[in-house]
């Protein structure tokens, strides 16, 4: 069947199997930063957002997206400049193996948008469903917290 | 993938979306989260009847009800304004917790309660709320609690179109015990009552992931009326449940685990909903 | 110290970081092979069982399903998955196929298909008959006699007692112990137990397989150890080393699960017999299933001390659960003495023995720490009971007993690693900083004690010290090569295995910090057995260490050799020049940049390029040392134990980049919190493992854990790269005993089976009550 979606700005018309997963649909079409680890909804590994709000492409039908509006990581830096997540991250080292790192960087965005001042608590509950195995969480949420700041600071210019 | 899947259909009303199930109910799947999918991997399924194309996303407010649409998601339906201005901040925070903020904004009301899970958190809410549903079946559409829903056998459900909230005005508690933060529960409590003049007017008490789904405790319900909510009433709540729990073992607790958790999620919540009153 | 370097001590940024946060497709499974075959094990749903016949005809038929290879397909080549350096003190116990299946999940055919669909259809129409033998799962009842045999072929080697499925054994003795707690004032013996674990990185398991264009079989895998898997994939398939490269490109995480040879040869197999490309790319479930998990131990302690607070003797009599195969098996035990007893070096005599056995339940393997946090369970918190018998607090008396700086102990010399140790003296040992750090950190002394309530929970605090290694001293072999480039920049190879460790980055700095020139003036490429030297791999915490000081000795040679060219060049001679920040300067101004320099070698002046290698094998293996602390609360209601607060701080030497070490203490002790507090392997009663995916085995979220803080203190080893020692595997040691001490000061109960499940704890505190 054939479906159209819209990926970081970019209109994507394709054909797809029925039973295809959001998540192989996207590597299938170049977006490799979306990637499988649990296949059971637990990880969070594979979160992009479809119209804005943080799903798990591993357990979405590609089907049921057509015509919508998805974003991976790969449509957050403009150009040389990386989102301020992105850099942050780097500053803050909490990118070990980076294989979580898509995943926290799209939910971070997704919680930005909604609340650009949060807390501790807000930044952990937010992100409670993106496992790290490596980092042992303290970096990413420093380092989300540090984007918020410098969002907050350009805005304000 | 699954990759036995050949068609994928997104029905634009209710009766076409049943029709469609019933023209092959053993190799078809309603979709309305998706997240039971993903935990399933059936090659069995060959037809997908995607549930989001009927829009019934929307919350609305009667004069004893609020009506909910069926794939309204967990999210949508927790932040609902209608919703928090009825139950204050019950569901907000009793589904705070349930899986993640992904899977809070995949996964439906309707399509919590449809596959009749055991640890469904949102399944325990509803049923202490007092909730309906309206589903779509062979006669038609027609109101049902969701016990009886529950009751029904496998390949008989009809669809659920709706769940209805009753503006009763009781007050809810709900508690929650597992591993970890992202995890289902070992076993959760829901509790609401009527209080009347410092008294407990009726109650509904709810236990579920007993590992079974959820269910009402009567016998508890009916020992409750007329306590006095004072100090002493949330323990008296813990030692009824504590006698009457129904459950199970698995791999996750035992039952004598369950059952000592439940009577004390249980006097949690009365202590919470002690607060709420006085 | 760091004040003095440009680079080394700096919080550089990842060199790979820009590909991590763009979510660049690094990583083996990103790799295109459009080509390339699905590969599929059929695996067994028995624990025991002999495989009397299997007929693959029906699924050779299916459409797009190109091969399907039994045991009778294959050379029957005894060997050991183990990723170690060869002669591998591990078992050559294992079979790529075999006509014995020895846990659930043991692999009986491999499947090479056009697509995914068609592998399945093929899994479901292999019969495959089966002759089920009795399993014996409990590691307590596998020597038995009458236990069922699981290895009764004749031609594996190096089994210690094939009939009593013990796959290795080992004692050690320094003094009588017996003899020496006779004469002691408190005596304690108890029994502890610790569970298994699961890796549980977010990369699953894969490797990518391929004939180059002249026939070179190539291999792209998500591995620890590149070398090892070249050496072993050669003698399992039977294909000269020089016919076999292995690439690792990006890892997801490893934690040791990917320091066995596992996927690749498979997909090997069906290049090999196909000629096609192959992919083989394990489900979580197979993760958890049919890779390695952590041998779960158990240890009967004895400990004794006298009346002054001196710990007199010390015993650690154990068994070991290597499962189905034993790789890693002798090893893993051993450290679980070598890595431990050590810390208490003022003892009179020392008892460290037991035997490891087979069991059928998959295969335990390398995990962080390798046996050491194993060890720690048992012998800290046994020293934790005695300080309570003796009325005192338990920190003073591991302090008090505790080894220090400019001291050494006999078992660095007895036990190694499958092998005697070397002897060494602590030439860097902060034990008591860390000690100081963290007991102010968490408030020791005012919270020590105090069982403070809160309604139903009660809080208490536990501590804990702990060492690891760095590296296998006179085994460990690490090497550089590099080689310059006209703008004076340098390509830094090493075999060296980054699995999101950050060592490509500290070893650029290393390299960066000798030559004086910017990190980003070093490029590094790493784990390539065509173009990089020889690396043991990423494993006892050797990366720093042992790489690390190959890095700078190559460093050291090309800047020897760079002086030497510039002092010919500028005709001045070779002790009037110095190099610094990227020049090389003479006492009278003359000079010449690095670039100019090789500029000219390059194209016009004595040409030749500049490139040097260099080789480094451990004489020692300094250990780091760890002091942390833990904060929980009981809910004595639940049995459910909070953490508040985790506190560690360890000694690291000089830490190359202080954000990068700090990483693996943090990301360790989160691992650590996870195997005390969540993480939980349940098998059915026929051996399969339930808890194979992460929907059901429970690794820490966000909001699993109130505070973390770690902490590295100021500390130089002078046989290590600029005074670095290790920090890879030590924080996930000290988690289980912290809490278990933590939950003993709450509530009185002490935990001697680890983890620390709530339904655990509740019936316990049941128990006390009555």
């Amino acid at each position: 069947m054939r479906i159209a979606l819209t990926v970081n700005g970019r209109l994507h018309e394709l054909d797809i199997e029925p039973g295809e997963y959001l998540l192989e649909v996207l590597r299938r079409i170049g977006y490799k930063s979306v990637r499988r680890s649990c296949g059971s909804a637990s990880c969070g590994t594979c979160t992009v957002l479809l119209n804005g709000k943080p799903i798990l492409s591993c357990s979405t039908f590609a089907a049921s997206i057509d015509g919508q509006n998805i974003e991976t990581v790969e449509g957050m830096a403009d150009g040389d400049k990386l989102h301020p997540i992105q850099e942050a991250i780097l500053e803050e080292g909490a990118a070990q193996c980076g294989y979580c790192i898509p995943g926290v960087v799209m939910t971070g965005e997704a919680l930005l948008r909604e609340n650009p001042d949060p807390t501790d608590e807000h930044i952990r509950l937010a992100l409670n469903g993106n496992l790290c195995r490596c980092t042992g969480y303290e970096p990413q949420n420093r380092a989300i917290k540090k984007a918020a700041e410098v969002r907050r600071g350009e805005t304000d210019e | 993938m699954l990759t036995n899947v050949s068609e994928y259909f997104r029905p634009q009303t209710v009766e076409e979306a049943y029709e469609l199930m019933q023209s092959d109910k053993e190799h078809s799947i309603f979709l309305s989260g998706g997240t039971i999918v993903a935990l399933m991997e059936s090659s069995r399924i060959e037809k997908v009847i995607d549930l989001k194309s009927l829009r019934l996303d929307t919350v609305s407010v009667t004069e004893d009800e609020i009506v909910v649409g069926a794939t309204t998601t967990v999210e949508s339906f927790r932040k609902d304004q209608l919703i928090r201005k009825e139950f204050g901040e019950f569901f907000y925070e009793a589904f705070s917790l349930v899986g993640s903020w992904q899977i809070r904004n995949m996964a439906t009301i309707g399509g919590s309660i449809a596959p009749k899970l055991g640890w469904s958190d949102v399944s325990t809410c509803l049923l202490v709320t007092g909730s309906s549903l309206m589903v779509y079946g062979v006669d038609g559409y027609q109101r049902m609690l969701i016990s009886d829903y529950f009751s029904l056998p496998a390949g008989e459900k009809p669809l659920i179109t709706h769940i209805m909230l009753k503006r009763d005005g009781w007050y809810s508690a709900f508690e929650k015990f597992s591993k970890t933060t992202f995890d289902i529960a070992t076993v959760n409590v829901g509790l609401s009552i009527r209080p009347e003049q410092g008294r407990i007017k009726a109650a509904r008490v709810v236990c579920g992931s007993r590992p079974q789904y959820p269910a009402r405790f009567e016998s508890v319900e009916s020992a409750m009326a007329d306590l006095e909510i004072n100090d002493v009433m949330p323990s008296i709540v813990r030692s009824l449940l504590y006698e009457s729990f129904v459950g199970g073992s698995n791999m996750t607790a035992s039952f004598e685990y369950r059952k000592h958790l439940a009577s004390v999620l249980a006097q949690r919540a009365a202590e919470k909903l002690k607060g709420m009153i006085r | 110290m760091s004040e003095h370097f440009k680079t080394v001590g700096r919080p550089e940024k990842k060199v790979d970081g820009l590909a991590l946060v763009r979510g660049k497709p690094v990583y083996t499974p990103d790799y295109d092979a459009p080509d390339a075959l699905v590969v599929k094990l059929l695996r067994s749903p028995h624990a025991h069982a002999q495989i009397k016949g299997i007929d693959t005809g029906q699924a050779e038929a299916i459409n797009d399903v190109v091969g399907i290879f039994t045991f009778k397909d294959i050379d029957r080549i005894p060997f050991t998955r183990a990723g170690q350096g060869y002669p591998e003190p591990s078992p050559y116990d294992t079979y790529l196929l075999d006509s014995k299946v020895r846990y659930v999940g043991d692999v009986v055919a491999v499947v090479a298909a056009k697509n995914e669909k068609a592998a399945r259809e093929a899994m479901k129409n292999i019969k495959v008959e089966y002759e089920i033998l009795d399993p014996v799962f409990d590691m307590r009842e596998a020597s038995n006699e009458g236990a069922p045999v699981i290895h009764d072929e004749d031609d594996c080697s190096g089994v210690f007692d094939k009939s009593r499925n013990i796959a290795a054994h080992f004692v050690m003795d320094i003094g009588d112990v017996e003899k020496t707690l006779e004469n002691c004032d408190f005596v304690l013996r108890k029994t502890y137990h610790v569970d298994t674990q699961l890796h549980a990185a977010l990369e699953p398991h894969n490797a990518l397989t391929y004939f180059d264009s002249v026939g070179r079989l190539i291999v792209v895998s998500s591995t620890q150890v590149p070398f090892h898997c070249r050496r072993i994939l050669s003698h399992i398939l039977k294909k000269p080393i020089a016919d076999i490269r292995v690439i690792k490109p990006r890892i997801g995480g490893g934690f040791g699960g990917k320091q066995s040879i596992i996927v690749e040869p498979y997909a090997a197999l069906v290049t090999i017999k196909t000629g096609m490309p192959a992919r083989i790319v394990y489900g979580r479930e197979e993760v958890s299933m049919g890779t390695n998990i952590r041998h779960e131990m158990s240890f009967d302690v004895a400990v004794g001390a006298t009346k002054d607070g001196k710990i007199r003797a010390i015993s650690l009599q154990g068994i070991s659960n290597t499962g189905a195969y034993g790789e890693h098996c002798l090893t893993t035990f051993m450290v679980a003495g070598s890595k431990t007893l050590p810390l208490y070096n003022k003892v009179d005599a020392v008892h460290f023995g037991g035997d490891i056995v087979y069991t059928n339940l998959p295969p335990a393997g390398a995990y962080r720490g390798y046996g050491a946090p194993q060890g720690l369970f048992p012998l800290d918190c046994a020293i934790d009971e005695l300080a309570h018998e003796m009325k005192m607090d338990p920190l003073k008396l591991k302090e008090m007993n505790s080894i220090r700086e400019g001291e050494t102990s006999p078992i660095f010399e007895i036990m190694g690693e499958g092998r005697e140790g070397v002897p060494q003296i602590m030439r860097s040992c902060k034990l008591q900083e860390c000690i100081d750090l963290g007991k102010k950190a968490i408030d020791w002394d005012s919270k020590r004690g105090k069982k403070t309530k809160n309604g139903t929970k009660v809080r208490g605090v536990g501590c804990a010290l702990a060492m690891q290694g760095s590296g296998i001293p006179k085994i460990d072999m690490g090497a550089a090569t590099i080689k310059m480039n006209e703008d004076g920049s340098f390509n830094l190879l090493v075999g060296a295995t980054d699995l999101g460790t950050g060592s490509d980055t500290i070893l650029g700095q290393i390299a960066a910090e000798v030559l004086t020139v910017p990190l980003d003036k070093i490029v590094v490429y790493s784990s390539d057995t065509d173009l990089t030297p020889f690396d043991v791999g990423a494993y006892a915490s050797s990366t720093t260490y042992v790489s690390g000081n190959a890095v700078r000795l190559a460093a050291e040679k090309v800047k020897e050799k760079v002086l030497d060219l510039a002092a010919e060049y500028l005709e001045r001679d070779r002790s009037e020049l110095t190099l610094e920040s990227g020049v090389i300067r003479g006492k009278d101004g003359s000079s010449v940049s690095l670039s100019e320099l090789c500029t000219m070698h390059m194209y016009t002046f004595n040409q030749q390029q500049i490139s040097e290698s260099a080789s480094y094998v451990g004489e020692e293996s300094p250990p780091p040392f760890a002091a942390s602390f833990a904060e929980v609360e009981v809910d004595t209601d639940t049995g459910k134990i909070t953490l508040i607060n985790y506190v560690s701080y360890a000694d690291c030497g000089l830490a190359l980049n202080p954000i990068q070490a700090m990483g693996q203490l943090e990301g360790a002790s989160m691992q650590g919190i996870g195997w005390a507090l969540y993480e939980d392997i349940i098998y059915a009663k026929n051996g399969r493992m339930l808890t194979n995916d992460f929907f059901t085995y429970k690794v820490p979220s966000r909001m699993d854990y109130g505070k973390l803080t770690c902490g590295l203190v100021d500390s130089y080893e002078p046989t290590g790269p600029f005074g670095a020692k290790s920090i890879g595997e030590i924080g996930i040691d000290t988690p289980i005993p912290a809490i278990a001490n933590a939950i003993f000061d709450a509530t009185g109960i002490r935990l001697r089976h680890a983890p620390f499940k709530s339904e655990r704890v509740l019936f316990e505190i049941l128990s006390m009550e009555v």
